[in-house]
C-alpha cells in the first residue's frame, strides 16, 4: 500500500479515480483497498436516489454502513432504503446539512452537492459534548471538478469557549475552453495543515454556535485553498512551459547614459587627453 | 485493460523527472507488481524521451531523413541554446511499404527545476508520408506535461492533434530561384517540413497562452471567489433561519 500511496502522490490528480480503481482491482487485497479508500476519499461518488424527501448526497467513510451509504436527508441507507439507527446528533446533523446547502449554493451553485455527517460518540463515553464529523462538497461540470472534504473535531465547551479542529483536503480539476483538436487540464490535490481555534459559544445556543464557528473556519480555508490554486499553483505549471518555449530575448543594454559615465566623458581633463592623442 | 498495459500507462503518465526519481518510481511499481518488466517500461520511456539506443544507427538512415534531422536539429540548437536547464533531443526513423516511404520524427523537450519544485516536458511526434521528391503529407501530435510539487501536487496536461496536411516545395523552389541558389529537392523538402512543424508548434504555444487566460473564468464557474452578494456567507442568520424552518416543520429531532 505504501508503494501505491507514493505513486499516487506523483501522478496527476485528474487520473486519480481511474488509478485507484485499477490499484484495487489488480494489486491491493481487501484490507489494503479499504485502508486506501479511507485515506483517499476524493473525488466523491454521488448517490442520487429518486425517493420522497431525498436529495443527492455524497458517499464517504463517515456515512458508510457496511456496504451501503446513509443519506443525511432521510437517515436511510441506500441501496434498499433501510432506516439507520437514530443518532443523538441527528438533529444537529440535519441543521448542519440545511445551512451547508445554503452555503454551497452561494459559492458553488445549485448543481453542486454538499453533505455533512456527524460521527456518533461511542456509547457510554463521557465525551462532555465533544463530537466529530465531516463537511463534504462536490461539483462536477464541463468547466471542471471541485471535491473537498473538511474533517472536524469539536471539543467540550469550557465556560464560554470551545475548541475546533479542522483538517481539509481538496481535489480540483479545471478544464478551460479549448478548440476541438486541443485538450487542456489543470489538476491539483491541495491540503491544509489542521487549523485549531478556540471560539466563543453560549450554552443556550450551543448547536447554532457550532454551526457558525465551524462554517466560518471552513469558509476561510476554502477561500485560501482556492486562492493558492489560482494565484500560485496554476501559474507555476504554466511558467515552466512558457520559459521553455518563449522566444529567447536578445540582450539590450539599458537605455540612457550612465550619469557617472556621462560626467567622465564630458570632463575637461578627458577631452584634453583625447585631443592630445589625436594630435599624436 | 490488463495489468501490464495499466502499469505501462501509469509509468508514462508520471510527470517529467530525473533518472533517480524515475528509478525510484520503477521500484515502487515493482513492489506493486513483482512481475513487472522494468526494461520494457524504461525502453518505452526512452523512446518517448528520444534517448538514443543501440538500434538507432545513422548510417542506416536515408539521406532524406538525415537532411530532415539535421535541419531540425540546427533550428532547435539555435533556439534552445540560451535556455538554462533545458534538454532537447530528437530521433527519426523511416519505413517503406508497397513503394511508399514514410518517416517518423519524435522531438523531446524537458526542463527539470528541482529548486523550485517544477518540471515540464513538450513531446512532439510527426509522421511524414513522402508522396514524391517535392511533396509529402504531414500529421502529428504534441503532448505537454508540467508539474508543480511544493507541498502540493498540481499538474498541467495538454495535447493537440494535427490532422494530415499536404506540403510541397513550391515556395522553397521560388525562394532558391530568387536567392539564385542551387538547392536539392531533398533539402527543399526538409526545409518545408521543418518550417511547417515549427509554425504549428509556435501556433500551439500562442494558443496555449490564450487558453491560460481563460483558466480564471473556468475556476470561477466551479467556485466563485465570493457569493453573488459580494460578501462572505452570513452563518448566523442562515443558521437562525434554518433552525426556525426545521422547528416549524417538526423535522428537527433531538
Amino acid at each position: 500500500m505504501d508503494a501505491a500511496q507514493l505513486l499516487l502522490r506523483d501522478l496527476p490528480p485528474a487520473d486519480f479515480a481511474s488509478n485507484m480503481e485499477h490499484f484495487e482491482s489488480f494489486f491491493l487485497n481487501d484490507e489494503a483497498a479499504a485502508a486506501m479508500r479511507n485515506q483517499y476519499q476524493l473525488p466523491f461518488v454521488v448517490m442520487d436516489v429518486a425517493e420522497p424527501g431525498e436529495r443527492p448526497f455524497l458517499c464517504c467513510q463517515a456515512n458508510r454502513v457496511l456496504d451501503k451509504h446513509r443519506s443525511p436527508w432521510t437517515n436511510k441507507c441506500w441501496p434498499y432504503g433501510q432506516e439507520a439507527n437514530e443518532s443523538s446528533l441527528r438533529g444537529l446533523e440535519r441543521m448542519m446539512n440545511e445551512v451547508w446547502d445554503s452555503y454551497k449554493n452561494l459559492y458553488y451553485g445549485s448543481e453542486s452537492i454538499g453533505s455533512v455527517y456527524l460521527v456518533e460518540p461511542k456509547e457510554g463515553d463521557d465525551n462532555g459534548g465533544s463530537f466529530s464529523g465531516v463537511f463534504c462538497i462536490h461539483k462536477d461540470t464541463d468547466a471542471g471538478i471541485w471535491s473537498g472534504i473538511h474533517q472536524f473535531q469539536v471539543g467540550s465547551p469550557d465556560d464560554d469557549l470551545c475548541s475546533y479542529r479542522v483538517e481539509s483536503s481538496v481535489v480540483m480539476i479545471v478544464k478551460p475552453k479549448t478548440d476541438e483538436a486541443t485538450q487542456l487540464t489543470f489538476s491539483g490535490a491541495l491540503s491544509k495543515e489542521p487549523v485549531t481555534k478556540e471560539m466563543k459559544v453560549q450554552k443556550a445556543y450551543l448547536q447554532s454556535n457550532h454551526i457558525e464557528n465551524l462554517g466560518t473556519i471552513i469558509e476561510e480555508i476554502e477561500m485560501e485553498l482556492r486562492s493558492n490554486f489560482e494565484t500560485v499553483c496554476i501559474p507555476k505549471t504554466q511558467t515552466v512551459i512558457v520559459d521553455m518555449q518563449k522566444e529567447p530575448t536578445k540582450f539590450k543594454p539599458p537605455g540612457g547614459v550612465n550619469p557617472l559615465m556621462g560626467m567622465m566623458m564630458n570632463s575637461d581633463m578627458l577631452k584634453k587627453r583625447l585631443a592630445k592623442q589625436t594630435q599624436e | 485493460m490488463d495489468k501490464n498495459t495499466f502499469v505501462k500507462k501509469l509509468f508514462l503518465s508520471l510527470p517529467p523527472m530525473d533518472q533517480h526519481d524515475l528509478e525510484v518510481s520503477l521500484d515502487r511499481l515493482e513492489t506493486l507488481h513483482p512481475h513487472v518488466n522494468k526494461d520494457v517500461l524504461l525502453a518505452a520511456h526512452d523512446v518517448r524521451a528520444c534517448v538514443n539506443t543501440s538500434n538507432d544507427n545513422d548510417a542506416a538512415k536515408s539521406s532524406q531523413l538525415m537532411s530532415l534531422l539535421r535541419r531540425l536539429q540546427e533550428k532547435r540548437d539555435k533556439f534552445y541554446a540560451s535556455k538554462q536547464n533545458v534538454e532537447h533531443r530528437l530521433i527519426g526513423s523511416e519505413t517503406s511499404k508497397d513503394g511508399t516511404k514514410s518517416m517518423h520524427l519524435q522531438t523531446y523537450l524537458c526542463q527539470l527545476d528541482a529548486p523550485n519544485a517544477r518540471s515540464g516536458s513538450w513531446v512532439a511526434s510527426w509522421q511524414i508520408l513522402v508522396v514524391s521528391e517535392r511533396e509529402c503529407q504531414l500529421s502529428g501530435s504534441v503532448e505537454i506535461h508540467s508539474r508543480y510539487a511544493e507541498q502540493t501536487n498540481v499538474h498541467m496536461q495538454a495535447t493537440r492533434t494535427f490532422p494530415e496536411q499536404s506540403l510541397n516545395t513550391e515556395q522553397q523552389t521560388v525562394n532558391s530561384k530568387v536567392a539564385d541558389e542551387q538547392i536539392s529537392h531533398e533539402k527543399q523538402l526538409a526545409v518545408t517540413i521543418v518550417d511547417a512543424i515549427w509554425d504549428m508548434e509556435e501556433e500551439l504555444f500562442a494558443d496555449l497562452q490564450r487558453m491560460f487566460d481563460k483558466v480564471d473564468d473556468s475556476l470561477k464557474r466551479i467556485r466563485r471567489i465570493l457569493p453573488i452578494t459580494k460578501t462572505k456567507f452570513k452563518w448566523d442568520s442562515a443558521t437562525s433561519k434554518h433552525v426556525k424552518l426545521l422547528n416549524e416543520s417538526g423535522s428537527l429531532h433531538k
